[in-house]
């Protein structure tokens, strides 16, 4: 069976080329066939997993186990707001992403995952959270299935909200407003082939792939740096420019994912830059929701030390998101560490300013030494770094 | 909004199909002489392994190919490269060949360029290590299979069908050749036609098509980056002294840099390699090879194939038939017996097809024609040179 990962070959582009027509020429005169729309969900969520038949079985009874978790859980919301069973549902919906990283060091878990079921299960979480918080107040199952199932995002993200989503499938772009996004999304996917297929894979095979940086030493660790940070820069946001891209032209604006991430003047500023998606998606769901809960039960006074630790939780369960594994742990204890020590800084600044007052060399200083700062942190995800405590 | 904003995008689908789709024609004038003159004596194996600058060359009267293997990295000054530089006879040797490439992969390099082949003038050098019952393992074959020639050879129809389905039939019984997605289908289907479903086939074939595409325009990439494929140490310049020698004379002096370069040892295998790699532990070798045998190969069957395409396309072709080093086998464990099979069967080959031979297996148990186990040493190339002259100026 010919596989069909997305935005990974050109016989990937050329399926989309063909069953994208018929949207895009309906789209310029105003148009939308919503059945038409989900034979092509339905025909792609197939296509991308028929080469491994148990990922497909998996992300059906995925689909399934997550529709029972919110439709159950929106029955049981309208009736009371009972927090056990808010925390039972957001375990039982984090259970099979849990299971899947598990599987890295459990061999005998590996038959459960498909590709993306993370970006899924963010998609299932913050519905449920938003059930708790009476902003969902009904979800059509369709509705529910074309959200998760939308498949230019469903590998890698970006991760859409479901009320923003629920409102550009509601309506549909004038002649007039489909062209600009016709015209945005190619844009978007020529941008990406530009990034991902160009810039990402030349900096692959001759930077990172240069025998000189081979070697363990002081230089060549450093320069492996650089290169590491940029490919994974250009390959994720040529990937992220082709879901976007291919949203738009689906009529979908799904949000951004990068903002120029290596001009930020220092690390909150480049997690508003960097993977937006999930650093807003982590921001909103954990780190807002456990400083808002911690302050409301009082279990603190120190609302600093809340802030602090509530970050720390943030990225380690980002760090363990990206794999149990002890180079991904580090990564979140490292940006947990930067991210509060800044945040010190600041206050420290803003109560004796000794920062020189901003301008441009300032500036540009800032950017430098923020831009080493995350270079490093990727670094260590690189797993480049294994060999220091791997013997 | 304008739709003069999507000009660029449309330009850029429309340049990178060009660029993809272009003739190979235009792909071919796309190469210059002078990437052709860096080419020929490079022994870069993009050349060989891709066929745009072959076809070119073929094309060229200047050019005379020397197809073999590991022994043409012998740059010594006696090499053809360098002689026919001082004692120029109106051609430039174009080196093709390395290390494992056994007689069914030049097979696949002369089928991608048989139109070019028609009635040249060239020349091959035999060796007999390759006649093993095993003939060519997918060791030495992997790292020397070209995928854009197989494409070529799936797609193309410039030998007879016949022969190409033969050709197909063996590639296919190579396991990382069956396997290999579309091109594998592909060569399997030219192997066996009609095992499958016309329209599957048809979807093969568009995307085979495309890649082979993109292989080429690899291919035409690389001949713009040539880079030799020798090692510093295996090369001597030219040495203009040597134009002022008969054959003589030039054998002669051959065989002295042969006397001092392999005289240490009984087997005459070069002096650093020898006590390098042999001397310490000569015990190993003693009957290393004993259950070696030639008479029954693989082999003779692809060189078979080489000889019916040459045929076909009418190439008037010098093959150059070279012996083991004798008195290394005996110690080996392959008599000379064995060793002669191997010959007779190479030369009976050759002739039966109506080529011309140049036969050096007489210096099998006489030394310095070769300067290690296996390859041709200065004397070598000096007896070689000459049949190369005698056959280039004759026919």
């Amino acid at each position: 069976m010919i596989s069909f990962i997305p935005y990974a070959s050109f016989q990937f582009f050329t399926l989309i080329a063909f069953l994208l027509a018929p949207i895009i020429i309906l789209g310029l005169m105003g148009m939308r066939n919503t059945l038409y729309n989900d034979c092509v969900a339905i025909l792609m969520t197939f296509l991308i997993f028929a080469a491994q038949p148990e990922q497909l079985i998996s992300i059906l009874l995925f689909i399934i186990w997550q529709a029972v978790l919110i439709k159950g859980y929106l029955a049981i919301r309208t009736k009371n707001n009972n927090s056990a069973c808010f925390y039972i549902a957001i375990v039982l919906a984090i259970i099979p992403l849990f299971l899947v990283k598990l599987s890295a060091d459990v061999p005998a878990l590996n038959f459960i995952g498909f590709l993306g079921i993370s970006y899924v299960s963010f998609k299932s979480i913050q519905m449920i959270m938003d059930i708790r918080d009476g902003l969902l107040k009904e979800i059509p199952l369709i509705q529910y299935f074309r959200f998760i199932v939308f498949f230019p995002t469903i590998s890698s993200g970006p991760i859409d909200r479901y009320r923003r989503f629920r409102e550009d499938t509601s309506k549909i772009p004038t002649s007039v407003e489909y062209r600009t996004l016709l015209y945005q999304g190619l844009n978007k996917i020529f941008l990406g082939f530009l990034y991902k297929y160009i810039i990402g894979y030349l900096i692959h095979k001759y930077w990172m792939g240069s025998p000189m940086l081979l070697p363990d030493t002081l230089s060549s660790i450093w320069l492996y740096m650089y290169g590491y940070s940029m490919y994974l820069f250009f390959d994720f946001a040529g990937y992220s420019n082709f879901a976007i891209g291919v949203s738009y032209l689906m009529g979908v604006r799904t949000p951004e994912n990068f903002n120029k991430p290596f001009i930020s003047r220092n690390i909150k500023d480049f997690w508003n830059r960097w993977h937006m998606t999930l650093s807003f998606w982590f921001r909103d769901y954990i780190y807002m929701r456990f400083v808002y809960t911690a302050v409301k039960k009082k279990w603190l006074k120190n609302r600093y030390l809340i802030s602090d630790i509530g970050l720390t939780l943030n990225f380690l369960v980002m760090g363990f998101w990206h794999g149990f594994m002890l180079q991904y742990i580090i990564y979140g204890i490292y940006h947990a560490t930067a991210f509060i020590l800044f945040d010190k800084f600041e206050r420290f600044n803003k109560k004796h300013p000794f920062w020189p007052k901003d301008n441009k060399w300032m500036h540009a200083l800032s950017v430098v030494i923020t831009f080493h700062v995350i270079c490093f942190s990727f670094l260590i995800f690189s797993g480049r770094l294994d060999f220091l405590w791997q013997r | 909004m304008k739709w003069l904003r999507f000009g660029p995008m449309l330009l850029a689908v429309v340049i990178v199909c060009t660029l993809i789709f272009m003739p190979a024609d235009l792909e071919r004038a796309a190469i210059s002489s002078n990437n052709m003159k860096e080419a020929a004596a490079s022994l870069d194996p993009h050349v060989f392994q891709g066929m745009l600058m072959q076809q070119k060359m073929l094309k060229n009267e200047q050019y005379l190919p020397i197809y073999g293997s590991s022994e043409l990295y012998r740059l010594d000054k006696y090499h053809p490269t360098n002689y026919f530089k001082v004692q120029p006879d109106g051609f430039t040797p174009f080196l093709i060949g390395r290390g494992g490439m056994y007689s069914l992969v030049h097979f696949l390099n002369f089928a991608s360029t048989a139109n070019q082949l028609k009635g040249k003038k060239i020349v091959f050098i035999l060796s007999p290590e390759w006649f093993t019952k095993t003939g060519l393992d997918p060791l030495h074959f992997k790292p020397n299979f070209s995928r854009e020639q197989a494409y070529n050879l799936v797609f193309s129809n410039s030998i007879s069908p016949k022969l190409k389905q033969k050709a197909a039939r063996r590639l296919v019984q190579f396991s990382f050749i069956r396997n290999d997605g579309t091109l594998g289908r592909l060569l399997e289907d030219v192997a066996y036609p009609g095992r499958r479903q016309p329209a599957l086939r048809l979807a093969d074939e568009l995307k085979g098509q495309m890649t082979y595409k993109i292989l080429t325009l690899h291919d035409l990439v690389d001949m713009h980056f040539i880079r030799p494929g020798y090692k510093k140490s295996q090369y001597q310049k030219p040495d203009r002294q040597l134009s002022k020698d008969n054959w003589n004379q030039l054998t002669l002096s051959a065989k002295k840099t042969a006397i001092h370069d392999t005289g240490s040892n009984r087997f005459h295998i070069d002096t650093s390699l020898y006590k390098k790699s042999i001397q310490h532990h000569l015990n190993t070798f003693r009957g290393y090879r004993k259950n070696e045998s030639y008479a029954q190969s693989p082999e003779y069957s692809d060189f078979q194939l080489v000889l019916d395409l040459l045929k076909e396309e009418h190439v008037h072709a010098l093959f150059i038939s070279v012996p083991f080093n004798g008195r290394w086998y005996d110690y080996a464990g392959v008599p000379k017996q064995r060793r002669e099979v191997c010959y007779k069967k190479i030369a009976d080959e050759v002739r039966k097809n109506g080529f011309q031979l140049a036969d050096f297996t007489r210096f099998d148990s006489k030394p310095f024609f070769l300067q290690d186990t296996m390859h041709i040493g200065p004397m070598g190339w000096v007896y070689i040179d000459r049949s190369i002259k005698t056959f280039f100026d004759r026919s």
